[in-house]
C-alpha cells in the first residue's frame, strides 16, 4: 500500500520516539508553569515578611521600653535609697535650716558629703550630674557636684516645684536644652518628721539611653526620645549622629520606626514618644536573602516532582511503546499484515496507521469467512443426518402441530413402524398411549415456552407402545429448533426398560444389610452413621446415638484412622444384648468404613467358663502339690513350735525355781518371739498358695519368687540332703506375671528335680536354680538337676496331662505348669541327657506394660 | 564345741542342724542344771567326743551330711556307748521304730514335752552311769583275774562253771586238797566273798 503524503511535522512526530517525546513535554510544561507562579509567589512571600517583621518590631520596641522602664526604676530606688540612709538621718537631725535666710547652698565638689554612703551613687551605672539637698520649703540647702557638667539655671526653679508638687519624684525634665531625669524624695527623721528632701539629677542623653538597653546586646536596633510637638528626636542611644535633633520622618528613610508614647511618666512637662528604630538597610538583606532561599528550596521541590512526573511520562508510555510493539509483532506474524512502518518511532502514531490497514485485511478476511461458512453449514447439515441415523436412541422431528416430519432408523427399529408409515402421522397418538399422551403434550407445551439459548431440553418418563403392542417406558426431552420462524420439535425418545431392571437389581442388592440378622453399619469420616440396618439399633443405643448422627469420640478417632491406614479393624463392644465384634472396613475412595457386627457372645461365655475352669485347675493342682508336700510343710512347721516350746518351757522353770538371770530370760523371749515369727512366715507362705485367689497381673522380681518357692521345699531338700544351689540375676528381673501361678510353676519344677534326685546316689546330688535374662530380651529360670534323666520318647509327653513316671501323682503338675506359662506369653522347655540330668528352662517377658493378655 | 570340764561330770550332747532347735534345747536343758554341749552336725560332735565321757546324745534324725541314724550306726560300729535319744519330728515315726531297733533308748516326738523329755535324758543318764559303773567294774576285774596264775584261772574257770572240787581234782589230776587251796587263792585274788559273787564275776569278765 502506498503512504499518503504527510505534512513535515507529522513527519517529524513520527521519527521521536514516544519517551523522548514524553520527556520533551513534561520539560516544557514544568519551565511554563514556573515562569507563570515564580513573581507572584516572591511577592507573597515579601508581604509575609513585612507583616512578620512589623510584628516583630512592635515586640521588640515594647521590650526596649519595658527596659527603659526598670532602668528609670533602680534610679528611683536608688534614691530612695539614699534619703532613708541612716548617715541622712544622723547628718540632718543635728542641722537646722532657717525658712526665711539667705544662706548660699553649700556645694562639694571633688569632695563626698557626709550624707552620701561611699558607693551608692558611683555604683549607678550613668552617675547623676548632681545630687541636692533641699530644705521642706524646696530650696537647694547643699549640692554635690558629681560631674563637671555645670548645673542648669532652671534647676533651682525645676527643684522647687517638683518637692511641692508631691514628696516623691521621677520624671524627665528639660533643662538648658538637656533632658534629665529628676529623682526627688522625702528625708524624714525616725518620728517621721519632714527634715527635707534629696534630689537626683541623672543626664538622659546617649549614654543613659545606651545603658538602658544595655542587656540587649544587637547594636542594630536604635531607641530614641521623641518631642511629640516637634517631631524631633531629643536624644537617641547608639552613637548616629544624624539622628540627633533629626526630624523623625527623615529618620524614616534609613530607619525603620515604632513610636510609643510615655504615659507612665504623666507629670512630665514635656511631651515625649519612645521611638525605636532599625536600620532599613538590614531589614532588606534579610528579607533578599529569605526570598532566595525560599526560592531556591521551591526550586528544587519543583525540580524533583517535575523529574518524577517526567520519569513517569517516559517510563509509562515506553511500557505502553513496548506493548503496541508487541501487539505490531503479534498481528503481524498471526495476520500475516506487514508492518507499514519503520521499526522505531512514536509506536501511537505508527499503529494508528497501522490499524487502518488492518481494518482493511478484516474487512477481507470477513468476506473469505462468510464464504467459508455456507459451505461449514451445508457440511454439517449432512453430518447432522447422519447423527440422526446412526443414533441409539429413536429421534423423532415434529412440526408445531405434532405430525412427524422425521422419522430416524432406530425409531424406525424400536417402534416397528417404516418411515413411510410414521411420516405426517401425530407422534402422540402413534406411539403414545392414552395416559401418556396427555403428558407428552403438556411437555410439548413447555418446550415451546423455552427459548433458543436453553441448553436442557426438558426430560420425561413416559410410556409408549410399539406397533406390536408391546409396553416401553421410555424417557422423552424434546428440544425445540427454530427454522425461519417456523418452530420443529427433536424429540429424542429413549428405551429405558434395561435401564429401570438395573435400577431394580440395584435396589434388591441395597436390601441384602438391611434383611441382615447382625449389624450393619455404615459411617463416613465426620463420623456420621449414614446407614444402619434393622440389626445395629442395639450398638446406636450403646453409643448413644441415632442414624444420621455422630458416632462417640473414640469411634470417630477410630474410623479417622481406620480410613487413614486403609486396613480393617476389629474391635468388640458388650451392649445390652451381648457382646458384639465389630469389623471395620475401610472404603478409601468414598470416604467411608463400613461396619460388620457379630455376636460373639457365646463365644466369650464359652471362653470365660473355660478360663474359669482352667484358674480353677491351676487352684486345685495347686492344692494337691500342697497336699503333696504338707508332711514336709508341717516338719518345717514343727521347728520353730518345738523351739518355742523349749523356750518357753525352759523360762517355766527357770522362774519357778527362782534361777536365772533376767538378760538370759530376756533373751529366750525374744528367741519364742523370733520362732513365732518364723512359724507365722511359713503359714502365710503356705496360705498364698492355698488361697484361691482371680489371676492377677503384679510386677515382681523372679529371684523374689524363686526364694520363695525354695523356701516351700526346704524340708524336702533337708530330707534328700540336698541343697538348692541358687544362682540368681543380680539385678532384679521383673515380670509381669501372677506371683502364685509362676511359683507353683518353679515349686513344680523344683519338685520335680527333687524327685529325679532322690533317684541316685546321695553324695552327688545337685540342684541349680538360675534366673536372668536371654540375649533377646526374655527373662528366664532355669532349674537343673544332675538326677536320673528323661528318655527321649517321654520327653516328647512331658508336658501332656496325666503323663507321668512317678508312682504317685497325678501327671498334672508341668501340664498345668505349661499353661500357666503359656498363659503369661512365655514358655517352657525341657532337655535332658537321660542318667545325666535334665534342664527345665522358663521363659516370660520381661516387664512390659503393653502385655495385656486376655485375662484382663 | 568346747569340751571343758572332767569327762565324769555327765554332759546332754545336742547334735541338730537346726539352730534355734540347738539353743532351746540348751535353754531347757540347761535349766535343771545339766552340762549341755551342742553340735550343728554329726561329724561336728564326731570330731569332738572321745569315748568315755559320760553323758547322752540328743540326736535328731534327719540332717544334711551323716544323719541321725548314721550316726548311730558309727557309734555302735565302734562300740561307743553312749545312750542315744532319738529327736523325731512329725509324721517321721518309721525311722524313729529303726532308731530304737538299732538301740536308741528313747525317742522323743518334736514339739517336746518338757518333762518327758528331761525323764528320757535323765534316764538316759543313769543308764550311762550304770554302762561306766559295769565297765569300770569289769576293768577291775579283768585286772584281778590278770593276778591269777594259769592253774587258779582253770580252777576259777571250773568253779564258776558250777563243777565240784572232786570232779576238778579229777579232771587236773591233782588232789582235791590242792584243789581247794587254787579255790581259796582265787577267792582271795578276786576279792570274792561267796561263791556266788564269784560266778558273778566271772560272768561279767565273759561278757
Amino acid at each position: 500500500m502506498r503512504e499518503p503524503q504527510r505534512p513535515l511535522f507529522k513527519q517529524l512526530l513520527r521519527r521521536v520516539p514516544m519517551p523522548v517525546l514524553a520527556a520533551l513535554f513534561g520539560l516544557l510544561t514544568a519551565a511554563a508553569v514556573w515562569i507563570v507562579i515564580d513573581p507572584i509567589q516572591t511577592r507573597a512571600i515579601g508581604n509575609i515578611f513585612r507583616q512578620e517583621l512589623q510584628a516583630q518590631l512592635e515586640t521588640r520596641a515594647r521590650e526596649s521600653l519595658l527596659r527603659f522602664d526598670s532602668f528609670v526604676q533602680s534610679y528611683v530606688n536608688t534614691v530612695r535609697l539614699l534619703a532613708n540612709h541612716r548617715r541622712m538621718a544622723d547628718y540632718l537631725e543635728p542641722l537646722v535650716w532657717f525658712s526665711g535666710d539667705d544662706e548660699p547652698p553649700r556645694v562639694y565638689r571633688d569632695q563626698r558629703p557626709l550624707w552620701a554612703p561611699v558607693n551608692a551613687i558611683d555604683d549607678l551605672p550613668v552617675k547623676p550630674d548632681y545630687a541636692i539637698l533641699a530644705d521642706t520649703d524646696g530650696r537647694m540647702r547643699e549640692i554635690y557636684q558629681i560631674t563637671r557638667r555645670p548645673l542648669p539655671k532652671e534647676a533651682r526653679l525645676e527643684i522647687a516645684h517638683a518637692i511641692a508638687d508631691a514628696p516623691h519624684q521621677a520624671y524627665l525634665t528639660r533643662m538648658d536644652d538637656q533632658l534629665y531625669l529628676l529623682l526627688a524624695e522625702k528625708v524624714e527623721d525616725a518620728s517621721y518628721y519632714h527634715m527635707g528632701s534629696l534630689v537626683l539629677l541623672v543626664p538622659v542623653d546617649s549614654r543613659f539611653l545606651d545603658a538602658s538597653q544595655q542587656r540587649a546586646p544587637d547594636s542594630a536596633i536604635t531607641v530614641a526620645l521623641v518631642d511629640v510637638d516637634s517631631q524631633k528626636i531629643l536624644v537617641a542611644s547608639g552613637n548616629d549622629p544624624l539622628l540627633r535633633g533629626a526630624l523623625l520622618d527623615s529618620a524614616r528613610d534609613s530607619y525603620v520606626t515604632t513610636v510609643q508614647s510615655f504615659f507612665d511618666y504623666g507629670n512630665t512637662p514635656l511631651n515625649l514618644l519612645f521611638a525605636t528604630l532599625m536600620p532599613r538597610h538590614l531589614v532588606d538583606a534579610t528579607r533578599s536573602r529569605i526570598i532566595a532561599v525560599e526560592r531556591r528550596h521551591r526550586l528544587t521541590g519543583a525540580a524533583i516532582v517535575g523529574l518524577i512526573f517526567v520519569l513517569l511520562f517516559v517510563l509509562v508510555s515506553n511500557r505502553i511503546n513496548r506493548l503496541l510493539k508487541r501487539v505490531a509483532d503479534f498481528s503481524s506474524r498471526a495476520l500475516h499484515i506487514e508492518q507499514p512502518a519503520p521499526r522505531g518511532g512514536n509506536r501511537l502514531l505508527i499503529m494508528e496507521d497501522w490499524i487502518r490497514s488492518f481494518t482493511q485485511a478484516v474487512m477481507r478476511a470477513r468476506e473469505e469467512m462468510r464464504a467459508q461458512y455456507t459451505a461449514e453449514i451445508e457440511e454439517r447439515e449432512a453430518l447432522k443426518t447422519a447423527v440422526l441415523d446412526a443414533s441409539l436412541d429413536p429421534i423423532v422431528t415434529i412440526d408445531q402441530h405434532g405430525r412427524i416430519v422425521d422419522f430416524n432408523p432406530t425409531a424406525v427399529q424400536t417402534f416397528g413402524y417404516g418411515q413411510e408409515e410414521a411420516l405426517n402421522q401425530p407422534l402422540d397418538k402413534l406411539i403414545f398411549d392414552q395416559g401418556s399422551r396427555e403428558s407428552f403434550n403438556s411437555l410439548l407445551a413447555d418446550s415451546m415456552k423455552l427459548d433458543d439459548e436453553s441448553v436442557q431440553p426438558v426430560l420425561r418418563t413416559l410410556t409408549a407402545r410399539s406397533k406390536d403392542g408391546r409396553i416401553l417406558p421410555v424417557e422423552v426431552a424434546i428440544k425445540p429448533v427454530w427454522l425461519e420462524n417456523e418452530p420443529l420439535f427433536t424429540t429424542y425418545i429413549r428405551d429405558i426398560s434395561e435401564r429401570q431392571r438395573q435400577a431394580r437389581e440395584i435396589v434388591s442388592l441395597a436390601a441384602f444389610p438391611s434383611e441382615s440378622p447382625m449389624p450393619v453399619l455404615r459411617i463416613n469420616r465426620p463420623g456420621v452413621v449414614i446407614y444402619a440396618n434393622r440389626a445395629s439399633d442395639a450398638l446406636l443405643d450403646y453409643w448413644g446415638c441415632q442414624r444420621m448422627q455422630t458416632v462417640p469420640i473414640f469411634w470417630k478417632r477410630v474410623v479417622e484412622e481406620v480410613l487413614s491406614t486403609g486396613r480393617s479393624r476389629e474391635l468388640e463392644v458388650t451392649t445390652s444384648e451381648g457382646i458384639l465384634s465389630l469389623l471395620l472396613a475401610p472404603v478409601s475412595d468414598l470416604d467411608y468404613v463400613n461396619v460388620y457386627g457379630r455376636d460373639v457372645t457365646a463365644m466369650r461365655r464359652a471362653e470365660e467358663e473355660a478360663r474359669h475352669r482352667q484358674n480353677e485347675l491351676i487352684h486345685v493342682s495347686r492344692l494337691s502339690t500342697m497336699g503333696e508336700m504338707a508332711t514336709g510343710i508341717a516338719h518345717e512347721l514343727n521347728q520353730p513350735l518345738s523351739a518355742i516350746v523349749n523356750f518357753a518351757n525352759g523360762c517355766v522353770r527357770r522362774l519357778r525355781l527362782g534361777i536365772g538371770k533376767k538378760e538370759e530370760l530376756i533373751a529366750a523371749m525374744e528367741q519364742i518371739a523370733d520362732q513365732a515369727r518364723r512359724a507365722g512366715e511359713i503359714i502365710k507362705r503356705l496360705r498364698g498358695m492355698v488361697a484361691r485367689k482371680q489371676p492377677v497381673r503384679e510386677e515382681v522380681d523372679l529371684n523374689n519368687l524363686v526364694r520363695d518357692a525354695c523356701a516351700l521345699i526346704s524340708h524336702d531338700q533337708h530330707k534328700l540332703g540336698v541343697a538348692v544351689e541358687s544362682r540368681l540375676n543380680g539385678q532384679p528381673v521383673m515380670v509381669r506375671v501372677d506371683p502364685v501361678q509362676i511359683e507353683q510353676v518353679i515349686l513344680n519344677l523344683l519338685r520335680n528335680a527333687l524327685d529325679a534326685l532322690s533317684g541316685c546316689e546321695p553324695d552327688g546330688r545337685r540342684l541349680v536354680v538360675t534366673t536372668g535374662v536371654t540375649h533377646d530380651g526374655q527373662a528366664y529360670i532355669e532349674v537343673r538337676d544332675n538326677g536320673v534323666g528323661i528318655a527321649p520318647d517321654e520327653l516328647k509327653h512331658l508336658f501332656d496331662p496325666f503323663f507321668t513316671t512317678k508312682k504317685s501323682g497325678m501327671g498334672m503338675g508341668l501340664s498345668i505348669s505349661q499353661t500357666i506359662v503359656t498363659e503369661h506369653n512365655g514358655k517352657i522347655s525341657a532337655r535332658s541327657v537321660p542318667g545325666r540330668g535334665a534342664v527345665f528352662t522358663v521363659e516370660l517377658p520381661l516387664n512390659e506394660t503393653a502385655v495385656e493378655s486376655k485375662v484382663s | 564345741m568346747k569340751q571343758n570340764g572332767n569327762a565324769a561330770e555327765p554332759t546332754v550332747f545336742v547334735v541338730d542342724d537346726d539352730e534355734a532347735m540347738r539353743d532351746s534345747l540348751r535353754w531347757l536343758i540347761e535349766s535343771v542344771g545339766l552340762r549341755v554341749e551342742c553340735h550343728d552336725s554329726a561329724e561336728s560332735f564326731l570330731e569332738s567326743y572321745y569315748p568315755g565321757r559320760s553323758g547322752c546324745l540328743l540326736l535328731d534324725v534327719r540332717m544334711p551330711g551323716m544323719s541321725g541314724l548314721e550316726l548311730q550306726e558309727y557309734l555302735q560300729q565302734h562300740e561307743i556307748d553312749i545312750p542315744v535319744i532319738i529327736i523325731t519330728g512329725h509324721g517321721d515315726v518309721p525311722m524313729s521304730v529303726r532308731a530304737m531297733k538299732k538301740g536308741a533308748i528313747d525317742f522323743i516326738e518334736k514339739p517336746f514335752n518338757d518333762e518327758l523329755l528331761l525323764d528320757a535324758i535323765r534316764n538316759a543318764l543313769a543308764v550311762n552311769e550304770k554302762q561306766r559303773e559295769k565297765r569300770a567294774l569289769r576293768a577291775e576285774l579283768a585286772a584281778r583275774v590278770a593276778t591269777l596264775t594259769p592253774r587258779e584261772h582253770q580252777v576259777m574257770e571250773m568253779v564258776t562253771a558250777g563243777r565240784s572240787n572232786k570232779e576238778i581234782a579229777a579232771e587236773l589230776g591233782v588232789s582235791a586238797k590242792t584243789v581247794e587251796a587254787h579255790r581259796a587263792k582265787v577267792m582271795d585274788k578276786m576279792q570274792a566273798g561267796s561263791l556266788a559273787e564269784l560266778v558273778r564275776m566271772s560272768m561279767l569278765v565273759r561278757e
